[in-house]
């Protein structure tokens, strides 16, 4: 199809050709782009179907209330996973929201950013944001596992869950504290406040959506870890960790130990364990959404 | 009232004292200078002044050995072209150039006998006496409340909930801003206000915590002319409590509020490097109507810059 050549005249282009957007190739642009879309939300979505349709029948409240149990698996439950996963997201932000926030503070605001060490501190960060998690697994198992606390305990799953987010955290963090407009430090510092009473009052307050945002994406993915604590040697347990020193089961290892099984029944009560990790993600994404639109400034 | 010869006077001081009252000769008509209850003519009562200052980013060197004497309780404008080292030498008067890690400092800024850039001076205690008002109104994401009692807030002094209050409500006064914002400056944010009204709000928060010099960076440029005009009679209102240094690329606003205007420009050094210089400074009637230096008149009649 030809596209007629608009009339010149001797001042200007003529204003009545057809607009742009409807130009068959800007059409089929847009066809691509939209059927890229289409092609990864596709089998997003027929994932879920497929598990919620699976797991439904077994997504009831013995889910929660019962242990798992290899003998009956029409009744078995993940207690013991559940709260495991709970209690490791939790430690997870205790440790790296101070630890992320400090260090990305660090580097916006104090280190020298000309100075080769900075320079590699901050190249590596972004290195190890892209370590394979079975890495910080064998860390944890090296380290914490075999030198320090001798079996893998809660603590040390939360641990090694941080150190594997950490970068993430640090690098939205960082984001989060180069957009506060440096309009607000000079103000700040231009009223006689020290560097600690600006950190402390108009940049990190103004950098709370991004940070929290950047927290809870991190935990997200820590939740859904199972390689790091298959390698530190989480297994299955059916009893629930009463304190850090406890041994524990998480949820992506008993999701991981049911659907392995050959029995229906088990791969039902799998399903429905995922049905679990996934609100469990939904409720944190949701929340990062809601923080991020309470704390939402303009400037 | 007559004008007193004060030999310690900064560069291109003239010995020549203007003619006192009576109707002021002006070469270029329009500017025309307002007399500030002969405020200019006064002894000069020096508050903070500069001694062969130099300022350096890294390895160049951006203005060179400005000496000048800012009086006490008037305003000081300094204009020139862009890239003069105006701004730079402004932000000499609150240790501002600290926060550029390549700035270094030489020469003295006094101010109460006492030189600013001293190994001993606290540069936050500095910002504390001396405010600065910026180019771009820059309110706090905070309520007008907030955004005022920030300053006293981050000073140290422990102030009651009322104090507090009637300092908010002071500088709110003080700013001319008060009759805008009165119902409602406890819950409404500073970023909601007009261009001009953040900007009165800034000066505000500025005399919050009760500084002697103000230091305004080109306050009105991002302001339309009805918020500029309001402004500028604040600064009035403004200079009887406190000492002004404002920077201005608009000679007429210069002409229009201050006393004494230093004019600097940017040279070429023998090796070709751009630096500012301060050329001429003087009580500002003379500068504008007839100045000793033939730059300054170059550029007040518009033949650069």
């Amino acid at each position: 199809m030809s596209i007629q050549a608009p009339v010149r005249t001797e001042k200007g282009r003529a204003l009545t050709a057809r607009p742009h957007e409807n130009l068959p190739k800007e059409r089929a642009f847009r066809a691509v782009l939209l059927a890229c879309l289409i092609f990864a939300t596709f089998f997003l979505v027929v994932l879920f179907t497929y598990i919620i349709v699976r797991g439904a029948k077994r997504f009831d409240l013995a889910l929660f209330t019962n242990q798992f149990s290899q003998v009956n698996p029409d009744t078995a439950g993940g207690q013991s996973a559940i709260l495991g996963t709970i209690y490791l997201g939790l430690i997870v932000i205790v440790i790296t929201v101070p630890l992320g926030t400090a260090a990305a503070v660090y580097l916006e605001e104090y280190a020298d950013k000309t100075s080769r060490i900075n320079r590699a501190i901050d190249v590596n960060i972004q290195n190890l944001a892209a370590v394979p998690s079975v890495v910080y697994g064998l860390l944890g198992l090296g380290v914490f596992v075999r030198f320090i606390f001798g079996e893998p305990t809660l603590l040390v799953g939360g641990l090694i869950l941080s150190l594997l987010v950490l970068p993430v955290v640090i690098i939205a963090g960082r984001e989060a504290i180069k957009a506060v407009p440096p309009s607000l430090r000079e103000g700040s510092l231009g009223l006689g406040a020290t560097r600690w009473q600006t950190n402390w009052r108009m940049v990190l307050p103004s950098a709370i959506p991004g940070i929290a945002t950047g927290v809870i994406l991190a935990v997200s993915r820590a939740i859904g870890e199972a390689a790091p604590l298959v390698v530190i040697g989480v297994g299955l347990i059916t009893f629930n960790p009463d304190s850090l020193d406890d041994r524990f089961t998480a949820l992506p290892i008993l999701i991981f130990d049911t659907a392995k099984r050959p029995q229906e029944a088990f791969q039902d009560l799998s399903a429905a364990l995922i049905i679990v990790s996934l609100i469990l993600l939904i409720v944190l994404n949701g929340s990062a959404i809601l923080i991020r639109n309470k704390f939402q400034r303009k400037w | 009232m007559t004008q007193t010869p004060n030999p310690a006077s900064g560069v291109g001081m003239p010995s020549n004292a203007p003619k006192v009252e009576g109707p002021r000769i002006t070469s270029a008509p329009k500017f025309e200078h307002e007399e500030h209850a002969g405020r200019e003519h006064a002894p000069m009562d020096v508050i903070v002044s500069t001694r062969d200052l130099d300022v350096y980013y890294g390895n160049f060197w951006a203005v060179r050995k400005v000496t000048m004497e800012v009086p006490r309780n008037q305003i000081t404008a300094l204009i020139g072209p862009s890239g003069c080292g105006k701004t730079t030498v402004l932000r000499c008067f609150n240790r501002m150039n600290d926060l550029i890690p390549t700035a270094r400092v030489e020469g003295s800024v006094l101010y109460h006998g006492q030189d600013l850039y001293a190994k001993n001076v606290d540069p936050v205690e500095v910002r504390r006496q001396v405010g600065m008002v910026f180019q771009r109104p820059n309110p706090f994401p905070k309520t007008i409340y907030e955004n005022i009692a920030y300053g006293p807030k981050v000073s140290g002094v422990k102030y009651s909930k009322s104090d507090l209050d009637d300092l908010v409500v002071n500088a709110l006064k003080g700013a001319a801003i008060w009759e805008e914002v009165k119902a409602d400056y406890k819950t409404k944010s500073g970023l909601a206000l007009s261009g001009g009204q953040q900007q009165r709000l800034c000066i505000a928060r500025a005399i919050a915590t009760e500084p002697e010099i103000i230091l305004m960076d080109e306050p009105c440029s991002a302001l339309d002319p009805i918020a500029t005009a309001l402004i500028e009679d604040l600064m009035q209102d403004l200079v009887e409590k406190y000492s002004v240094i404002i920077v201005t690329h608009n000679m007429q606003q210069a002409a229009r509020v201050s006393d004494r205007t230093a004019f600097f420009t940017a040279n070429l050094d023998e090796k070709g490097q751009r630096f500012g210089e301060l050329v001429e400074y003087d009580v500002t009637s003379k500068l504008f109507s007839n100045p000793s230096d033939s730059r300054t008149e170059d550029y007040i009649s518009g033949r650069f810059g």
